[in-house]
């Protein structure tokens, strides 16, 4: 019984930051900020509901060719523009 | 939506500082941001209006991390993302547009004004309402030529040849300049259109390039004020180089050819035909009555309410086979 409590407990609190997530990043892209700084908000705010501490968001280039990193998050080096070609990735 | 759990033995979709070395056009290599051990990674599209736009990625150094409904949670953001993107590409795409306007605008504004300098000073050379007409036209039709009823006012200063012999060259200038100055405006406020400057006559018309209304009224109104005007240059002549001028106005009435005449290097607006011609010989009657106004049968029937004349005995005009009536006119009727 308790452990089905926790579990429900569980569920609701996770709702509620759903909700609250849902809630600060409809509020953060309806800012007049720039993107960076908005991009940059959504990314925290990952974190600051859902503990994901290491996120980024790259972006297009004009030719589609690369992504840049336009935010990122988490990182001890940010590394805004770097670029990484696209369909790139690293056997392990 | 890509989410691999358990990177060891997978592919690693992000990895830190790679790739970008192999290519030279970038100067300055920024190193790839990423965890240096990450064990988990999910990463969306961002897209806008079925455009991939970008990616947002999360990664962990926990293995299996990410659970359905975490990925549920990323993607609403990679949403909310792709909307703040959408948002500032409109803005941006709105700011671009905005300076375009202006940048167009500034432009026409440089061209109006240029177009304006070149008018005005155009205007100096050809009458204003010709050249408004001119600009009006169409390239092809710009040497077509139409009959209309217009009034002709010849003005010619009497004996000028021996005004001119007391004064210097520059004198002469002086005096002529201020002489066509005045007399244009006058003309010009009575809605005339000064034609030519001959020497020291003034050739006007009333009714082209622009018809205008009662144009015969108009023209002998305009040769009241010429005469009154010439009271005022006299006063001055008198005072500056000490000499006095006298004039004779002729006036005529009846079809006239307008239009550009010439070639498509030079063109002169042209009023042509008999009524010119009977036009300046009425005026060169005015010799025998210095500051004198002498007016056709035609503009007499037009003004005869308004005017008081004495009717001259028929003359034979150069170029004429009949004799014709010619009227000076006295003043206005009381």
């Amino acid at each position: 019984m308790i452990n089905e409590d926790s579990k429900l407990k569980e569920k609701l609190d996770r709702k509620n930051r759903e909700i609250q997530i849902l809630k600060e990043s409809s509020s953060i892209i309806n800012s007049s900020v720039g993107l960076d700084i908005n991009l940059h908000s959504l990314l925290k705010s990952l974190d600051e509901y859902f503990l994901f501490k290491h996120s980024m968001i790259l972006l297009t280039d004009a030719d589609g060719k690369f992504l840049t990193v336009f935010a990122s998050y988490g990182y001890r080096e940010p590394g805004i523009g770097s670029k990484v070609r696209i369909g790139k990735g690293k056997k392990c | 939506m890509l989410n691999m759990g358990n990177i060891t033995y997978g592919l690693m979709y992000m990895s830190p500082g790679k790739d970008i070395s192999e290519h030279p056009e970038y100067e300055i290599i920024i190193k790839l941001p990423g965890l240096a051990n990450p064990k988990s990674q999910v990463a969306f599209p961002l897209v806008v209006q079925d455009e991939l736009v970008g990616v947002i990625s999360v990664e962990s150094e926990k293995i299996n991390i990410f659970r359905q409904e975490d990925e549920e949670i990323i993607s609403v953001i990679a949403e909310q993302a792709a909307m703040a993107i959408q948002k500032s590409m409109f803005f941006e795409a709105e700011a671009k547009r905005h300076k375009e306007i202006h940048e167009i605008n500034d432009r026409l504004s440089n061209l109006l004004s240029e177009q304006q300098k070149t008018l005005s000073l155009f205007v100096k050379y050809v009458p204003e309402p010709i050249v408004k007409k001119a600009l009006r036209e169409k390239p092809e039709s710009i040497f077509e030529g139409e009959l209309m009823e217009i009034t002709v006012l010849f003005c010619d200063i009497r004996d000028f040849t021996g005004t001119s012999e007391k004064l210097t060259p520059n004198e002469v200038v002086l005096l002529l300049n201020a002489y066509y100055s005045k007399m244009t405006k006058v003309i010009r406020n009575n809605d005339g259109v000064v034609h030519q400057f001959v020497g020291d006559e003034i050739f006007a018309t009333f009714g082209a390039p622009l018809s205008v209304t009662n144009s015969q009224e108009k023209a002998v109104y305009c040769a009241f004020d010429m005469l009154n005007e010439l009271e005022e240059i006299n006063m001055e002549l008198k005072k500056s180089l000490n000499v006095e001028i006298k004039v004779g106005i002729g006036i005529n009435y009846g079809p006239a050819v307008v239009g550009n005449l010439g070639s498509e290097d030079r063109i002169v607006y042209s009023v042509t035909g008999d009524t010119v011609n009977t036009g300046k010989r009425i005026e060169t009657l005015t010799r025998s009555c210095p500051n004198s106004i002498l007016i056709s049968e035609s503009v007499y029937q037009h003004t005869t309410h308004l005017i008081q004349t004495k009717a001259w005995d028929p003359i034979s005009v150069k170029g004429k086979s009949e004799k014709v009536l010619v009227y000076e006119v006295l003043g206005l009727s009381v």
